[in-house]
């Protein structure tokens, strides 16, 4: 039997970065799913969003790109080497920020303590405009509701099943979702990607037809407030090990004194702006 | 175990040896069975003990509709429903198999058979020597190098009437996207959106059919009925007992006589969306005429201007034809893609009306451009032009074992307003 092609999956970077669990495969060749907490199973994905910078780590004869692509969310981190030549090709030209569109697939790396991180391997990228990437973000947002609204009847439920779940009308690709997500993470709070969509659709709308992304026009809302900044930034310090601090701890104690994962990323990306902390590898934040 | 579940295992060694007594057949399987070993296997051991091969032994008569397709070495005792052999490519070159259909009185069921064993259609068989499989979800007798056949002389199924039979398989509800190839015994309802008569040639003889298009909500599928058909287009009809005939991966719904047809009166179907397909709902089956709307994800190897033998029309590598060696090929341009909407994803190739629509170039006036070039430009130029974008195809999608493949006859970009869905989506999230 020969494998299908996987789906590029449409999914916003908080979902995909808040995973913590993967499907890797055993057998030669067959492939590896990241699984998200709204229980997609992605091995291939497809997004869009501002490519706000890019590093080259590799040699002039063996480039090796380094890049961020942020959609009203979070931010995607891609891995470019030499077995991506077309992804390689467009980074060496395109300077940031500009609106693209990438098909990758999952690259994961899990830390001696268990810590999980996400990020892409691209196959493509290519450049989008205004309309297009607000299509995306539409339908990444229908999909992404649908997601939610599986599992949250899954919670609902005592003994879940595609079968129940079908009865309420949700598709078998939810219903999947949100028993695998049942499965895997427990039951969890699900409020954060329900306002991740909200936040992107609103962008589309505010936006009205031109580029304007969280990260990249406004770093920080004003309505967030600099004692909530100092906040983090004090959370940095207290966290801070030798080399830094470990994003998800970070966020765990954020959580604890009810800020939100999306703001915790709008604060990080301002004070990464604005030189307060860095982040020496994926995943660890350092303040200077 | 009670000594009567026994006995039939007992007898089924007896079979399979030689002068045994059967007291101590008895005291040798309960020794196996007090260690602990399964009745099947200790069967198994007895039969090697002894010098006997466990597979020769017959687990006695059985009936089709009994069958799980776990079953090795048994009898039956069926009357052949049609027979036909055709040539399959495998590792070791062309090999004949043999399939066909067999019935008792209990149901029909599929056969096949690669040692050659043609049976002759409407005669009576004791086939001893059977297995069964499972084949594509349903339970296939096997005959294989073992099998021996008997015609017995008085034909103990003369009175058999096959029409009244269940086909292989169960009969199964289904909606028209779910059909596939393999089914045996489904139950439809659909609308007929379109229906003629043909005479074709079967069995050496001219036969009435029916060739028609039905749909419900979910898909539009061709019929073929084998025999009377008093309905009209517009009509909704209830087929139960249909089974699925397949043409370049399409499924396609067959009856006959034995399906039992009903006209029902007071359903509506709205069959309005039964052209848009998710491709999600064509990994497994083609389709004829329907839509897709995906993103254009990825160009493929091969696609852009190429050359054709003008032979046989296949894409030339390198100058050469893999048929007909070395040709002066004849340019032509095609875009091989990739579509995802994000449920499923499927090939599809753009011919070249729509290659020289989307790059407003016709092939005389590309050959002219890039006809000495290594054709990357040209790639690049339509990786600008179709990356990412939105597209509805219209057309067939055929379906192997590579995955599905769309041929679609137009293509247009989709661009779709999207506002308003935003904000009414939105609106529903209030309560988030």
């Amino acid at each position: 039997m020969v494998r299908g092609r996987e789906t590029a999956q449409r999914l916003f970077a908080v979902e995909y970065n808040s995973s913590r669990f993967e499907d890797r495969a055993i057998e030669e060749n067959a492939p590896n799913y990241v699984i998200t907490p709204l229980g997609s199973h992605v091995n291939r994905l497809f997004f869009m969003g501002v490519l706000m910078n890019k590093t080259n780590t590799g040699t002039g004869d063996l480039p090796n790109f380094k890049a961020e692509v942020r959609d009203p969310t979070g931010t995607f981190y891609l891995y470019a080497g030499q077995y991506q030549p077309q992804p390689l090709a467009v980074l060496s030209h395109l300077e940031p920020p500009a609106l693209v569109g990438v098909v990758g697939k999952v690259r994961t790396f899990t830390k001696e303590d268990g810590t999980f991180y996400s990020s892409v391997k691209p196959e493509s990228i290519f450049k989008v405009d205004v309309p297009q990437r607000d299509r995306w973000v539409l339908e990444t947002s229908r999909f992404t509701l649908e997601r939610i609204k599986a599992y949250e009847d899954v919670l609902e439920m005592e003994e879940p099943s595609l079968e129940l779940l079908a009865e309420k009308g949700h598709p078998t690709r939810a219903g999947e979702c949100a028993l695998d997500a049942l499965r895997h993470y427990g039951r969890s709070e699900v409020k954060a990607y329900a306002d991740a969509v909200k936040i992107a659709l609103m962008a589309v709308v505010e936006g009205n037809g031109r580029p304007v992304e969280i990260g990249n026009a406004e770093p920080v809302k004003e309505d967030i407030g600099e004692d909530v900044k100092a906040t983090v930034l004090s959370i940095i310090k207290e966290l801070s090990g030798e080399r830094g601090a470990l994003y998800r701890d970070i966020m765990k104690e954020c959580e604890a004194r009810s800020i939100d994962k999306i703001t915790l990323e709008e604060i990080i990306q301002a004070l990464l702006d604005e030189g307060q902390v860095y982040e020496p590898t994926i995943g660890l934040i350092k303040s200077i | 175990m009670d000594e009567d579940s026994l006995a039939p295992v007992i007898q089924e060694i007896k079979g399979a040896l030689q002068d045994m007594d059967e007291e101590k057949l008895r005291e040798e399987l309960n020794k196996y069975l007090m260690y602990g070993i399964n009745l099947r296997e200790a069967r198994n051991a007895i039969i090697r003990k002894y010098g006997g091969r466990p597979n020769t032994a017959s687990i006695g008569t059985l009936d089709l509709k009994d069958l799980t397709g776990a079953e090795n070495n048994f009898d039956v005792i069926v009357r052949c429903m049609g027979c036909s052999e055709r040539m399959l490519k495998t590792q070791n070159g062309e090999k004949p198999l043999v399939i066909g259909l067999l019935a008792d009185r209990t149901m029909i069921r599929r056969f096949s058979s690669w040692e050659g064993h043609m049976l002759e259609k409407g005669r009576t068989y004791v086939i001893h020597g059977a297995s069964a499989r499972p084949f594509r979800g349903e339970v296939e007798i096997s005959l294989g190098p073992y099998a021996t056949f008997e015609e017995p002389e008085e034909d103990p199924l003369a009175d058999l009437d096959v029409g009244g039979l269940p086909r292989y398989g169960p009969l199964v509800q289904v909606k028209l996207k779910d059909i596939h190839h393999g089914m045996g015994n489904v139950e439809v309802v659909g609308k007929i959106i379109g229906m003629e008569e043909k005479t074709i040639t079967a069995n050496d003889s001219p036969k009435r059919i029916i060739d028609g298009m039905m749909a419900d909500e979910t898909k539009r599928l061709r019929f073929t009925c084998w025999s009377e058909l008093p309905y009209n287009v517009g009509d909704v009809i209830r087929v139960k007992g249909a089974y699925v005939k397949d043409w370049r991966g399409i499924p396609q719904v067959n009856f006959d006589e034995r399906a039992e047809i009903d006209l029902l009166e007071d359903v509506e179907i709205d069959i309005e969306g039964s052209r848009r397909l998710n491709a999600e709902d064509l990994q497994f089956a083609g389709a004829t005429d329907v839509e897709v709307r995906g993103v254009l994800i990825e160009i493929r190897e091969g696609s852009g201007l190429i050359f054709r033998c003008p032979v046989c029309n296949r894409a030339l590598t390198s100058g050469t034809c893999a048929v007909h060696s070395e040709q002066e090929g004849v340019p032509d341009l095609r875009v091989k893609v990739v579509i995802d909407d994000g449920t499923g994803s499927l090939f599809a190739v753009l011919n070249t009306e729509i290659t020289e629509e989307l790059l407003c170039m016709d092939v005389p006036e590309c050959v002219r451009k890039y006809g000495t070039t290594d054709g990357r430009e040209l790639i690049e130029q339509l990786n600008k032009r179709l990356l990412g974008r939105t597209f509805v195809l219209r057309g067939n999608v055929i379906k192997d074992d590579f995955g599905s493949t769309m041929l679609p006859g137009s293509i247009s970009e989709d661009e779709f307003p999207y506002m308003d869905e935003v904000k009414s989506i939105l609106e529903t999230m209030e309560g988030y």
